[in-house]
């Protein structure tokens, strides 16, 4: 347990300590947490958590507590102790997902005196926390984007906040609240009696404690429903430069950013245009079209005659030939059959008993097996081990473990 | 089987060697010491137990070069004053060593005779007093004099009074040196020192080594040579736990991971062939397979040899290492597979020598870049496992069946489509894997249920027999638990007699054509009112009906049943020996790689 302060050769001011919060499941994302957190969700072709991870790292703070719950061991396979980011990980598990406080309180007992504490499903910016971590007391990072009904909002005056406001009946206040947090151990003696973090803030204020707004407008994201995830993964590529670590055969044309990562293999007549993606180990081709926006994840096979735009395929996912997937998300280890299409169009999903309209193709969980010869009409989410026969047209969704003939 | 590290530099050397012996607990673990060079004389701390008892012990004398040891006994019972390292009669010197001096008796009873004292038991104490013997040839002289006179495996270190020069030795037994900066660390293995350098120099049969913190000299056979420096391949992250509480159950976990790892850039969608680095063999055609280790890679040669055997009309044969003692003269036409986690299995590679000498041609399956199987073999074949730390095997395991299903389907290519569904099957089977691991919480259920009883019966039907010994292997090792895999049609010629009510039974029941008479020999058993979990791939009414527990796993083609359901049983067994309470990555008297015949 390290309560005491820093050693005094530092600024006692100076944040070496981060807490994510990355227990729940991410409900609003339908079939694609049925096998994995929202945390572990790739973008751009990392899991949405390696950015808060990475962020932290390039502001120096090294010393990271996850609060790990719903699919742990995931988390834990991919990011380990740390080691390839140059930071200290350490675990704590809650064990029910009681609430953002409930959860901060699991890691009492490795929390420095003051420290921050984020969100881990949200993507956060290195300078966005720079901004958080300068704060010289405790600090809410708020942002103009967190807006709408599934975002708490902040009432802010010259600067420090009157209060958090967890359900807004309506769009008075400007500012949202993003969840991310500079805090000191002081808020543990409130979360004795809270379960929500937003809460326990509240009643730190009213008992005289200053909370600073820290504003950023561009340095946060996030994806609550499965369309969202595409525009962030749009937005990650966006950032990429071309670089080609893989093997392109004769006659392949790549323009744009492009990256191919190590180990993989680009057959010839293949078509890329960036911003794309394209993990280690992959066999793309021949005479594959890639469109931009579109993240190929690792060890994927893309059979010949196969065009992708807009979309995110997961590790290990394969693909036949003469496909068609257009703003469509494949989950990692789904086998699909040749003459699968997967077209764009308005649409409705029903998510958390409501229905939603927007405008995106399929919506395909982890282990799906997909025969040859099958049309998926668009907003269609399939769910995790399902399996879809020869020439079918998928009209509704489908469950998962569910056989479709 | 025992670790050793040594270091020479500018800082400390006490805190960098104890790091050093935490990292190799692994090779033993019932006593440890470590000795520091002083202007006054050599100065020994040594505890029984773990490192951790070590650590609490006061440090006698503060130094920049030193020695280490922790300790598995093979001579000498495990205590404080057979525990290295050794002193000789004046303190001038001390040694730590792992291996095997066969002509320790007569060594011992000529010192005696010319006045040393002796004050342990072990055989490595004759090393301390031999080098005290030849002082007069100076620190290296004296090494190499000693070592003429010894026969038997070592890898030895010494270090000596108001001195920064350590020198090492090796016969058979690992040894590799880690080239800092202004320092230099000798350790049994690379993970010890893999924090201070990834430069490691690895030592030659025979070779003596003086290290001084900039400088190493090699000798072998009194010229100097020279050894090259590599840069090693280890993922530092495998040396945390990452979050979880046992290194066998992180590693469980890393699974899916491994087996992509491992068939990663050796199968193609368009190239009908198998990318392994294996020399050009003089023959093209084998006439005959001989697959050989120990412990689990025993068991993954056997289920190897069930795949290969299916596509090749050739002798394939899977052996005990210890048990090959003689194997007679053949052609290059033969070929040996050696498999060996570490590299360093003594029975292996002794094995593997003994066919290389007989004219086969011959490879090395192995975890450890440049290990020493991969010096005595004509090709390499590596698992990319990464560093596995817990003593029981799990990923190692997998990832030596998916090297010799490559092997299989290198040297004799199936039809094309059933080819082409094999690589499909591979591709998909870390996710299969990860999926058994996605039901951890009931087979945490059936482990912990386990741990109440004495013993544990496997049934199965062919290659899953494998499966089942491997199985009860990991039961035996980390819960301590008494397990016998036993034959389905073989109950009733015997077993049977031993199932009660009191004897918990886990099935292994594919969906193949075995299934029906699995089925069968689960009613048998199921009379004499045992309780029953199946591992199972396949939806089948009356399984419900006959037993108390079924765990389904992901469906996918039979030969890849062993290693799907392994992974559940390692689970199993791993949950069963938490429930009992054991040190699950050191089981009582186990050690890792097993240098000692």
């Amino acid at each position: 347990m390290t309560h005491s302060p820093k050693s005094t050769s530092q600024n006692p001011h100076t944040i070496t300590q981060a807490i994510i919060l990355a227990a729940g499941k991410g409900e609003r994302l339908g079939v694609l947490t049925y096998m994995r957190p929202k945390v572990m969700l790739p973008v751009g072709n990392k899991p949405i958590v390696e950015y808060i991870v990475e962020a932290l790292a390039a502001n120096g703070i090294r010393d990271i507590v996850l609060v790990v719950g719903y699919h742990r061991e995931l988390i834990q396979d991919y990011l380990g102790s740390g080691e390839r980011f140059g930071v200290n990980l350490r675990y704590v598990a809650q064990e029910h997902q009681l609430g953002t406080g409930h959860a901060l309180s699991t890691a009492e007992d490795f929390a420095n005196q003051r420290f921050l504490v984020l969100p881990g499903d949200n993507i956060v910016t290195a300078s966005a926390i720079q901004d958080l971590v300068n704060a010289e007391e405790n600090a809410i990072l708020v942002t103009d984007q967190a807006r709408g009904e599934q975002y708490g909002a902040v009432d802010v005056k010259l600067g420090k906040v009157v209060e958090l406001i967890e359900k807004p009946h309506e769009q008075t206040h400007p500012w949202g609240n993003t969840g991310g947090y500079l805090l000191s151990h002081q808020i543990f003696m409130y979360l004795s009696q809270e379960f929500e973090l937003p809460t326990a803030i509240n009643h730190m204020i009213r008992d005289g404690a200053t909370f600073v707004a820290c504003e950023t407008t561009t340095g946060w994201f996030d994806a609550v429903y499965p369309w969202d995830l595409l525009k962030l993964n749009g937005l990650a590529l966006a950032a990429t430069a071309a670089a080609c670590m893989g093997e392109c055969e004769p006659g392949v044309t790549l323009k744009g950013a492009v990256t191919i990562h190590p180990g993989s293999v680009i057959r010839a007549n293949s078509y890329i245009v960036g911003p794309v993606t394209i993990g280690e180990g992959c066999e793309i081709g021949p005479g594959t079209v890639i469109y931009p926006y579109t993240s190929v994840g690792s060890n994927v096979v893309i059979e010949s005659f196969t065009q992708l735009r807009n979309s995110i395929i997961g590790d290990m996912v394969q693909i036949g030939s003469h496909s068609h997937l257009t703003d469509t998300i494949v989950g990692a280890a789904s086998s699909i059959g040749s003459n699968f299409m997967a077209t764009t169009g308005n649409t409705q999903i029903s998510l958390g008993g409501k229905y939603l309209s927007t405008h995106m193709g399929a919506i395909i969980s982890e282990n799906v097996t997909i025969g040859s010869h099958v049309s998926v009409r668009p907003g269609t989410m399939i769910g995790s081990q399902a399996q879809i026969g020869d020439m079918t047209y998928l009209q509704h969704d489908v469950p998962e473990s569910t056989h479709v003939i | 089987m025992c670790g050793i590290v040594g270091y020479t530099g500018y800082r400390k050397a006490y805190p960098i060697l104890l790091d050093a012996l935490t990292q190799l607990e692994y090779r033993g673990y019932d006593s440890c010491g470590i000795a520091i060079s002083t202007p006054e004389g050599v100065r020994v701390t040594k505890s029984i137990g773990f490192v951790e008892q070590l650590e609490k012990m006061p440090v006698i004398g503060e130094g920049s070069s030193g020695v280490g040891h922790t300790r598995w006994a093979t001579t000498g019972k495990p205590d404080e004053i057979n525990a290295h390292p050794h002193s000789g009669c004046r303190e001038q010197l001390a040694i730590v060593h792992n291996g095997d001096i066969t002509n320790f008796y007569e060594l011992r009873q000529r010192l005696l005779a010319s006045g040393h004292v002796f004050r342990s038991e072990t055989d490595s104490e004759v090393f301390a007093h031999l080098i005290e013997d030849f002082a007069s040839h100076g620190p290296v002289g004296s090494v190499v004099h000693a070592i003429g006179e010894v026969v038997g495996s070592f890898a030895l270190a010494v270090v000596f009074r108001d001195s920064d020069q350590i020198v090492v030795a090796r016969r058979e037994s690992p040894l590799v040196i880690g080239v800092g900066e202004g320092e230099m660390f000798v350790a049994s293995d690379v993970p010890a020192i893999i924090n201070h350098t990834q430069k490691m120099m690895y030592l030659e049969d025979g070779d003596v080594a003086a290290i001084s913190p900039t400088n190493v000299e090699i000798f072998h056979n009194e010229v100097r040579v020279s050894r090259s420096v590599h840069p090693v391949s280890w993922r530092p992250e495998d040396r945390g736990l990452a979050g979880y509480e046992h290194f066998f159950l992180k590693e469980v976990h890393q699974q899916p991971k491994v087996i992509l790892d491992t068939i990663a850039g050796r199968i193609s969608s368009t190239d009908p062939g198998i990318t392994l680095d294996l020399p050009p063999f003089p023959s093209d055609e084998f006439a005959q397979i001989f697959i050989a280790g120990a412990g689990s890679a025993f068991h993954a040669a056997l289920i190897g040899q069930h795949f290969i055997s299916q596509y090749s009309a050739v002798n394939v044969s899977a052996n005990i290492a210890s048990e090959i003692s003689n194997i007679r003269p053949a052609s290059r036409n033969h070929l040996g597979v050696f498999i060996t986690q570490s590299g360093e299995t003594a029975d292996t590679l002794y094995a593997s020598r003994l066919a290389r000498n007989a004219g086969y041609s011959t490879i090395g399956l192995t975890n450890t870049v440049d290990s020493s199987i991969t010096r005595v073999t004509d090709g390499t074949i590596y698992t990319n496992a990464g560093l596995e730390i817990s003593v029981a095997a799990s990923k190692s395991f997998t990832a030596q069946i998916i090297d010799l299903y490559l092997l299989g389907l290198h040297l004799f290519p199936p039809p094309i489509n059933r080819f082409h569904e094999l690589l499909t099957g591979l591709r998909l089977l870390p996710a299969k894997a990860h999926q058994v691991l996605g039901q951890g919480a009931q087979l945490k259920t059936i482990g912990t249920k386990l741990a109440r009883h004495q013993s544990a019966y496997l049934v199965s039907k062919g290659v899953n027999h494998t499966t089942a010994l491997e199985g009860s292997l990991k039961l035996k090792e980390m819960a301590y638990l008494h397990a016998e895999a036993l034959l389905a049609g073989e109950l009733k010629h015997g077993p049977l007699a031993m199932v009660t009510k009191e004897s918990p039974i886990i099935v292994l029941a594919p969906g193949d054509e075995t299934f029906e008479r699995v089925l069968q020999s689960i009613k048998e058993v199921r009379a004499r009112g045992a309780s029953i979990t199946v591992l199972t791939d396949t939806h089948d009414d009356s399984l419900e009906s006959l037993v108390d527990e079924i765990v389904y796993l992901p469906s996918a083609d039979s030969c890849f049943f062993p290693i799907l359901s392994t992974i559940a049983l390692q689970l199993i067994s791993y949950y069963c020996a938490l429930e009992r309470g054991y040190p699950i990555d050191r089981p009582r008297n186990l050690a890792k790689s097993v240098t000692v015949f």
